[in-house]
C-alpha cells in the first residue's frame, strides 16, 4: 500500500472534507416529514435498508467500476450510468454537486485531473489514480455516507447523539459486507428497491421547510 | 394490445416485445389483462424484453397491464426504448406483490426488471429495480416500501415535463412522487395498500398524462 493511503482516505471521507455533505439528507428530511422515521430504532432501520437495497450498494458498485475503469471512455461510460439511475433531480444535484466539489479539491491539492463526475465515481477514479487501495475506498465510502444521513438524523428527528454513533458503529459490520461484495458484482449487479426513500426524496422538493438540498 | 395466450408467465420462458413508431406517428400499447408471473422451478429465469423505438415527432405510450408476482417466481425483464428528437414516451409497469386475497405471501421471489431510456442516442434514465429472496419481509421496511403490496414506476419524456408536475403529484397522493430529471424526462413511483389502491392513484395519474382515456381492457 502507497505510503499515508489510508490517511489519504481518512482525509477526503471525513465530514470537513468541502463537499458539502452535511446539506444533504438524501430524502430523510421528506421520510422524519412523512412520519416514516421518528426515532433510534427507524433511522437504523431506515439506513440499513438504503446502505443495502438502495444507494449505499450501487454507489459502491460505480465506486469499483470507476476504480478499475482502464480508459477515461470507461470512466465517462460508467458515470453516465451513474447519472441516469439517479432516481429525482435532488439525488442527482446530490451525486452531482458533491462529484464535482470533490474533483475542484482533489485537483488543487493532489494534482488529480478529472471531469465532473458523479461522487461515487469522482471518488474511484481519483483512488486508482493515486493506487489506493479499493477496499479501504469503498469501506470509508460507505462508513461517510451511513455518517452522514446518521447525523442528519441526529439532527432532524432529533436522535442523541451517542446514539446516532451506536447506531453507525453497528453498521460498520454492513459497509464491511457490502463493499467486499461490490467488488465483484460489476454493472449487471446494480439495481435496487428503496423504493419509498425514492419517493421520498422527490417529495422532498415541494417540502415547505427544510433544512437540507435533498 | 398484447394477449399472451399462454394464461402467465413461468420459469424458462422467453418473450421479446418490439415495437416501432414511424415519423409523427401515435400508438397506444397495451394488454388484454392483468400479467401473471408464476412459480418457476429453481433455478429457472423468465425473460421478457421490451424494446421500443419511438422515430422523430412520434408517440408512444407503453402502458401495460399490471404484473402479479407469485411466489417462487424468478423473472428478469428489461425495457429499452430510443426516443427521437422531438419523440414523446410514455411508459409504465405496475406491480402487485403476491396474491393477497389468497393471503400469499412472498417467501422466496426474484424479479429484475431493467429500464434504460435513450434520447437521439443519450442514457437519459435506468432504473434497475431488484428484489430476491424474502420480498414480503422487504417489503414492509420502512426505506422499501412500508408495507405496501403495490406499486407502479413510471418514466415520460415530453416537452414541457416540469409543467405536468403539480397535477401529476396530486394524482399520485401522499405513497407517490413525481421529479423531472435533467431535461424533459419525468419519472414517478407510487406504492399502495393493494392492487385496487394502485388503480385508484394510477389511472387518473395515467389519464392526465396521456391527455386521453385508458384503453378499454384496463377497464373490463
Amino acid at each position: 500500500m502507497v505510503d499515508g493511503a489510508l490517511l489519504t482516505l481518512a482525509q477526503w471521507l471525513s465530514p470537513g472534507f468541502p463537499v458539502g455533505a452535511f446539506s444533504y439528507s438524501h430524502g430523510l428530511e421528506a421520510a422524519h416529514h412523512a412520519g416514516d422515521v421518528t426515532d433510534a430504532a427507524g433511522l437504523e432501520s431506515w439506513l440499513t435498508a438504503i446502505l443495502s437495497h438502495g444507494a449505499g450498494r450501487n454507489d459502491a458498485i460505480f465506486l469499483a467500476e470507476a476504480y478499475r475503469a482502464q480508459t477515461a471512455e470507461d470512466v465517462e461510460r460508467i458515470d453516465a450510468l451513474a447519472r441516469a439511475m439517479a432516481p429525482s433531480q435532488e439525488r442527482l444535484l446530490e451525486t452531482r454537486a458533491q462529484g464535482q466539489a470533490f474533483a475542484d479539491t482533489v485537483r488543487a491539492v493532489w494534482k488529480v485531473d478529472q471531469p465532473p463526475r458523479c461522487y461515487p465515481v469522482a471518488v474511484g477514479e481519483a483512488a486508482a489514480a493515486l493506487q489506493l487501495p479499493l477496499p479501504d475506498t469503498i469501506q470509508l465510502f460507505l462508513h461517510s455516507f451511513a455518517a452522514n444521513i446518521a447525523s442528519a438524523g441526529v439532527r432532524l428527528i432529533p436522535v442523541g447523539q451517542t446514539e446516532g454513533q451506536r447506531i453507525l458503529a453497528r453498521l460498520a459490520p454492513l459497509c464491511v459486507t457490502l463493499a467486499r461484495k461490490a467488488q465483484d458484482a460489476g454493472l449487471d449487479g446494480l439495481g435496487g428497491s428503496a423504493v419509498l426513500a425514492d419517493i421520498r426524496s422527490m417529495q422532498h422538493e415541494t417540502q415547505y421547510t427544510r433544512l437540507y438540498r435533498s | 394490445m398484447i394477449l399472451n395466450t399462454s394464461g402467465g408467465v413461468t420459469g424458462g420462458d422467453r418473450f421479446a416485445i418490439s415495437a416501432r413508431t414511424g415519423a409523427g406517428s401515435a400508438i397506444t400499447l397495451t394488454t388484454q389483462a392483468a400479467e401473471r408471473l408464476y412459480r418457476a422451478e429453481p433455478g429457472e429465469t423468465a425473460r421478457i424484453d421490451v424494446d421500443l423505438h419511438v422515430a422523430e415527432g412520434a408517440s408512444l405510450h407503453w402502458l401495460p397491464q399490471e404484473t402479479i408476482l407469485y411466489n417462487h417466481a424468478n423473472a428478469a425483464r428489461t425495457l429499452t426504448a430510443h426516443v427521437g428528437h422531438g419523440g414523446r414516451l410514455l411508459a409504465v409497469e405496475p406491480l402487485i406483490f403476491g396474491r393477497r386475497a389468497m393471503g400469499e405471501r412472498l417467501s422466496d421471489t426474484r424479479l429484475c426488471d431493467s429500464w434504460k431510456i435513450y434520447r437521439q442516442g443519450e442514457l437519459v434514465f435506468a432504473d434497475n429495480l431488484r428484489l430476491s429472496g424474502p420480498v414480503e419481509a422487504r417489503l414492509d421496511q420502512s426505506a422499501i416500501a412500508a408495507g405496501c403490496h403495490a406499486m407502479a414506476s413510471l418514466v415520460m419524456l415530453v416537452e414541457g415535463a416540469d409543467r405536468l408536475l403539480p397535477d401529476l403529484r396530486r394524482h399520485l397522493g401522499e405513497t407517490g412522487g413525481a421529479t423531472v430529471i435533467g431535461k424533459n424526462v419525468l419519472f414517478a413511483r407510487v406504492l399502495a395498500t393493494d392492487g385496487f389502491e394502485l388503480r385508484r392513484r394510477l389511472v387518473p395519474a395515467l389519464e392526465f398524462l396521456a391527455a386521453a382515456p385508458l384503453p378499454r381492457t384496463w377497464m373490463i
